[in-house]
């Protein structure tokens, strides 16, 4: 059941005027619970099953962690859940990749052992609901938190079906207690909520499915097209994914508002990064956190000597790329991100040394300059991130680099230069004026806006529904 | 002062409440006023968003109109070969018997069988334009076939006005399924025509795969300019290809639907019935395509024709083999340089006969005509009773094709 379906609207609709018909809160999440069970048995009801047992698990071995004094006990059993969690996760994400990686370095190196793939389905959103239900195992472990007595506020937890595809990725810290809290109907909530969707559904159906125009042709079939319309296929696709992910991502925090739930920030206007490290703080915001919460820190983060944070940032970001896909382009994109930190981390200490470089840096030709150096790189990475093999993405890039003659882009460049303008428009209108202004523009207007939106939406909707990208993850 | 400080924050909260609450009716009232204005528009005054090829043809029909009040009018109706192979603007003058000079308007639509001509002349009587004489091509490769895909029809359901869902209720198979597919696009009409809208106003964003606007190169006769000739004219493989899959299947095994029978036939009685001269005629198709017919199919398609030609007093002109193979893009669409060749032959030599009130003189027939009122000759095969029901279809197009009468269970096939 996709957001931007008319099956997920009549879904949410019902739900959302049950949920504020009933008047006891107990009977509330009930209806949460089973409607997000409903909504992720949609795709299929056994790894809806599966999910629920996995998440019991956890329950169970968090009240056992917190009831045991015994310190080994209390490892042993973190060690049993992070076994299990990351051991479905391995099974059903990362079995045929090792399998398939073990049989090609087999074939170099002159064996002739053949282990066959798995017929193994993968579960949508094993990544986002592994790391959810971990955050909250090591909190309890760690003593930030209780564990949680209420076995249906945990699942909910859990399953919440606006996250439970794609994130953003939840802390129980902040997730939980907001189940506890009464919740009461607010205008200015539903409102905030529907802002979000409304702004998801044009990010998403107006604007990423639009660019795809532009990429899928070109990913499928490098070698036919030109350097200029590769490049502009990459742009496209730095734009595509943007939207579509921080689309899903502001349809989530919208319905969740409608329900009273506030769910983390994922973005924040990433392609203003002026630095690679700042893009990681603007971009899936809540994947980053937990990567620095639960990785790299644990791993020694930049408290040690500088090989040593070199390490634990490519340590750090290479299992990050992983965790995107079972792929060796994905490990490479983790790892490209990884270097480009490390890369920026040395830079950054050396311009701390030379005043004059550090000035001509924060001036405004060079914060643009820093900002178009790391989009470029970060649309680099794009075509490691979206090409298929690294066959695939050489081609591109060398089309890029050295001349050939070729297609030109699949589509009239006219759809992208507006997208852009758009997007620029949107930025600005962000970043300079203060939301409290939008907010006291007259009702009329504001309610024009909406209207607009969403006639826009529906106006530029593609032919068929797109599947958001990341739901593969 | 705490107690002022929570009566303000009171007031504040209560304000924004009734502000956003305002926020989110005005938001819904101005989304369901573009919808129902959306929804108005295009079943009344802005057809073109609906239909952009009708719309387009109606306007400039209108235009000529205008300037020629006193002038006749010659239609004709067909798909995509006439809109592309007949061009009015290159005849010769084609005076009637008084010695008046007809607007001669290409009203083709892409795609159009007989049951979408018969949509599109009562389109045509409904906006007031009452053709004096009619020409109406027909395709034989959609001579067989339903209308369950609504495309096949020549009108998707998304260019459907209301008054054509309650005309085409009696020829498809499922009206209901029909009825509800109309009403659901015509909730969110914005969506429904959302490639109609990008069309018109900005194709050059619309993918190729969903560009549909060759409706923009209309001619003021209505004739489908689709750009300059080849030079040489040769033959394009990839539209050939596409020609291949699109009518191979029909060419092969093609038995006549009785949906477009019904047509054919309501749409010679409504034409009786506002007194409209009328002629069908097949336009010219090159080697291949004619190489495509089975037979047997053949055959039976001339049969039909000739049949119905006999029962109804309406002349048929076969026109396949008119043109020679190098004016063909795809085997059976006109090039330019062919489609003006046979505009300037087909005027004087068919359309010329029909406007003089001489349709026996027509060259080309199926069949010599009887005349008028005369009964037909004696042909095997049941073909006046026209069933209804879809049932009655099944074993109608059966009989039609010469086939043995089915056994019918009641259930809807």
């Amino acid at each position: 059941m996709q957001f931007c379906s008319q099956k997920f609207f009549l879904f949410f609709l019902l739900i959302f005027a049950l949920y504020w018909m009933l008047p006891w809160r107990r009977l509330r999440v009930v209806l949460l619970l089973a409607a997000s069970f409903y909504f992720y048995a949609s795709w299929n009801k056994w790894l809806a099953l599966l999910i629920c047992v996995s998440t019991l698990l956890d329950y169970l071995l968090a009240l056992g962690i917190e009831r045991s004094t015994a310190n080994a006990l209390r490892k042993s059993l973190l060690c049993v859940s992070l076994l299990a969690n990351l051991g479905l996760l391995c099974y059903f994400k990362y079995a045929n990749f090792f399998l398939l990686s073990l049989n090609d370095a087999l074939k170099v190196a002159g064996m002739s052992a053949w282990f066959r793939p798995l017929n193994v389905l993968l579960p949508v959103g094993i990544s986002f609901y592994t790391f959810e239900a971990i955050n909250y195992m090591v909190d309890v472990y760690r003593r930030r938190m209780r564990a949680e007595r209420n076995l249906g506020d945990f699942m909910l937890f859990i399953l919440f079906f606006p996250h439970l595809i794609a994130g953003p990725i939840v802390r129980a810290r902040d997730f939980l207690p907001q189940i506890k809290r009464p919740k009461r109907w607010s205008w200015a909530r539903m409102y905030l909520g529907t802002g979000y969707f409304l702004m998801g559904l044009v990010k998403k159906l107006a604007i990423a499915d639009r660019m795809a125009e532009y990429v899928d042709p070109v990913f499928a079939d490098p070698s036919t097209y030109r350097g200029s319309a590769i490049v502009f296929a990459a742009i496209a696709y730095s734009i595509q994914i943007y939207c579509d992910f921080s689309g899903y991502t502001d349809m989530a925090l919208g319905t969740a508002h409608m329900l009273g739930y506030k769910l983390a920030r994922n973005f924040n206007m990433p392609y203003l990064a002026v630095n690679i490290s700042d893009f990681w703080h603007r971009w899936h915001i809540s994947l980053s956190s937990w990567l620095r919460d639960y990785l790299f820190i644990p791993l020694g983060g930049s408290r040690g000597k500088v090989w040593q944070t070199a390490r634990n940032l490519l340590i750090t970001m290479t299992l990050g790329g992983l965790w995107h896909g079972a792929s060796w382009t994905f490990v490479f994109w983790g790892v490209l991100h990884g270097s480009l930190l490390v890369v920026h981390r040395a830079f950054r200490d050396f311009t701390k040394s030379r005043p004059r470089l550090e000035r001509g840096l924060q001036s405004v030709p060079g914060t643009l300059s820093r900002m178009l150096l790391t989009f470029t790189c970060v649309a680099v990475g794009w075509v490691f991130f979206r090409a298929t093999t690294f066959g695939t993405a050489f081609t591109l890039l060398h089309r890029v680099l050295v001349w050939h003659s070729g297609q030109g882009t699949p589509i009239p460049l006219l759809n992208l230069r507006w997208t852009l303008l758009f997007l620029w428009t949107c930025h600005a209108i962000a970043y300079w004026v203060p939301w409290r202004k939008l907010w006291r523009m007259p009702a009329p207007i504001q309610g024009f806006v909406y209207a607009a939106a969403l006639v826009l939406a529906q106006v530029l909707a593609p032919d068929t529904g797109k599947v958001f990208i990341y739901f593969q993850f | 002062m705490p107690e002022r400080e929570t009566t303000h924050r009171k007031r504040k909260k209560q304000r924004l409440a009734a502000h956003t609450r305002s926020c989110l009716l005005w938001g819904l009232t101005f989304f369901a006023a573009a919808h129902f204005g959306m929804l108005i528009a295009t079943q009344s005054f802005w057809p073109h968003l609906r239909d952009p090829e009708y719309g387009y043809k109606l306007s400039s029909l209108r235009r000529q109109l205008h300037e020629g009040p006193d002038r006749p009018l010659l239609v004709l109706l067909g798909s995509s070969r006439t809109g592309q192979g007949v061009r009015p603007g290159v005849m010769p003058d084609l005076p009637t018997p008084d010695g008046r000079i007809p607007l001669v308007f290409n009203f083709s639509q892409v795609g159009s069988g007989p049951l979408a001509e018969f949509v599109i002349l009562h389109r045509l009587l409904d906006a007031g334009i009452r053709p004096n004489w009619l020409a109406v091509e027909i395709l034989p490769a959609l001579l067989g076939r339903t209308v369950d895909a609504f495309g096949d029809c020549g009108i998707s359901i998304s260019r459907m006005s209301c008054r054509d869902v309650l005309l085409l209720n009696d020829y498809v198979h499922d009206p209901e399924q029909m009825r509800h597919r109309w009403f659901k696009d015509q909730a969110w009409p914005w969506y429904a025509q959302r490639f109609t809208v990008m069309n018109h106003y900005a194709s050059n964003c619309v993918p190729w795969r969903l560009r549909l606007d060759h409706w923009k190169q209309l001619d003021q006769w209505g004739w489908s300019d689709i750009g300059e000739d080849n030079q040489p004219l040769v033959l394009n493989p990839t539209a050939l290809e596409v020609t291949r899959q699109t009518y191979l299947a029909d060419l092969k095994h093609l038995r006549i639907s009785s949906m477009q029978d019904h047509a054919l036939r309501d749409l010679i009685a409504l034409c009786k019935q506002h007194d409209i001269a009328l002629m069908f005629y097949i336009m010219p198709e090159g080697t291949i395509f004619r190489g495509w017919y089975a037979p047997e199919v053949s055959e039976r398609i001339n049969t039909y024709l000739t049949r119905l030609s006999r029962e109804t007093g309406v002349p048929i002109v076969d026109l396949r083999a008119w043109m020679q193979d190098k004016y063909f893009g795809d085997s059976h669409h006109l090039y330019r340089r062919g489609a003006t060749m046979f505009s300037q032959r087909f005027a004087p030599e068919v359309l010329g006969y029909l406007v003089q009130g001489k349709p026996e003189s027509l060259p080309c027939l199926m069949t010599p005509l009887s005349s008028p009122g005369s009964e037909p000759e004696a042909v095997p095969g049941p073909l006046t009773v026209l069933p209804k029901s879809p049932s009655q279809t099944k074993a109608a197009t059966l009989s039609i094709n010469g086939g043995p009468p089915p056994t019918i269970r009641g259930a809807r096939d």
